[in-house]
């Protein structure tokens, strides 16, 4: 009551209270607008981050799936070169024989088909090799090509040849590797 | 320019080294076309070889019967016969061929089937 009253005698007192009063409002007013707004933000960050997770574990993926598409296609090739050696060694382990013709036929339309087949997956096929082992690859195909088809390939007059098993043999020990190294990594 | 267009003007399954290994032999093409076009040139003309129409790919026997031949037989130079020939093809995998050709051509030594 005494303090009342004193409100009502002194005007100056009232005026401070009430202004007092303004201020908490005003106060209680901003800091609703400042929940709201760290509302948004949160709301904001929230999505950036969905983002950002979605983003990276897709690139991660992507990444992951191009490097597993290589180590595939490595694999691919080393079977594609394993082959290409088993029936050129079955070729150049026997002599032509006039009395099976149809046999040398047959090995030699594979053998030409295995090499042209090696040779663009090499050329179009991405197994992620460094540019030196490219090369190096390019050059023993390229040897390869003449070791298998060389000398008295589709002729009458082949022989047997311990040479050519020898070297077709250790020119795919060769290419082996370099393949290998890729699907190792 | 004197254009041999293997496919057409010789045979789509180029086959074997020898005469003996038939007609469409490596033996048979140097023998029958190209030293006959080779023969027919006039000075500084060249030979345009078409190397993929219908023809689906080729033995290293072939290629060097039918190319480094001619320098093996002694009938030309490495150099000269190189300085003739160009190469035609719209497959790009046949690059290889005009590259192992070339290779068997320089390779080669003049007259050491002679």
């Amino acid at each position: 009551m005494i303090f009342y009253l004193n409100c009502v005698q002194s005007p100056d007192l009232f005026e401070l209270m009430s202004k007092q009063y303004d201020v908490l409002l005003g106060a209680v007013h901003n800091s609703q607008k400042s929940a709201e707004l760290r509302i948004v933000i949160t709301f904001v960050a929230s999505i950036i981050s969905v983002l950002t997770g979605a983003i990276l574990a897709y690139l991660f993926g992507w990444v992951t799936r191009k490097e597993n598409s290589k180590i595939d296609s490595a694999k691919s090739l080393l079977t594609i070169v394993q082959d290409f050696e088993n029936i050129t060694l079955e070729y150049w382990s026997k002599g032509y024989d006039r009395n099976n013709q149809s046999d040398s036929l047959i090995s030699e339309a594979k053998i030409k088909a295995g090499f042209n087949q090696l040779r663009q997956y090499h050329m179009h096929v991405d197994i992620g090799l460094d540019e030196e082992s490219k090369i190096k690859l390019a050059k023993l195909i390229s040897e390869l090509f003449d070791h298998a088809t060389g000398g008295n390939f589709e002729s009458t007059k082949r022989k047997a040849s311990k040479y050519r098993v020898q070297i077709i043999a250790s020119t795919c020990a060769k290419i082996t590797p370099l393949i290998l190294k890729k699907t190792f990594h | 320019m004197v254009t041999i267009n293997i496919g057409k003007d010789f045979s789509v399954h180029p086959i074997g080294r020898y005469f003996s290994d038939g007609a469409a032999s490596g033996e048979a093409f140097r023998e029958r076309v190209l030293l006959k076009a080779i023969r027919g040139l006039h000075a500084g003309e060249k030979i345009k070889i078409i190397l993929d129409d219908g023809v689906d790919g080729y033995g290293s026997s072939f290629l060097s019967e039918a190319f480094a031949g001619v320098v093996k037989h002694g009938y030309m130079k490495s150099n000269e016969l190189l300085d003739l020939l160009t190469f035609q093809y719209n497959d790009e995998d046949f690059e290889f061929y005009e590259m192992k050709i070339k290779e068997h051509i320089s390779q080669a030594i003049y007259g050491s089937k002679n």
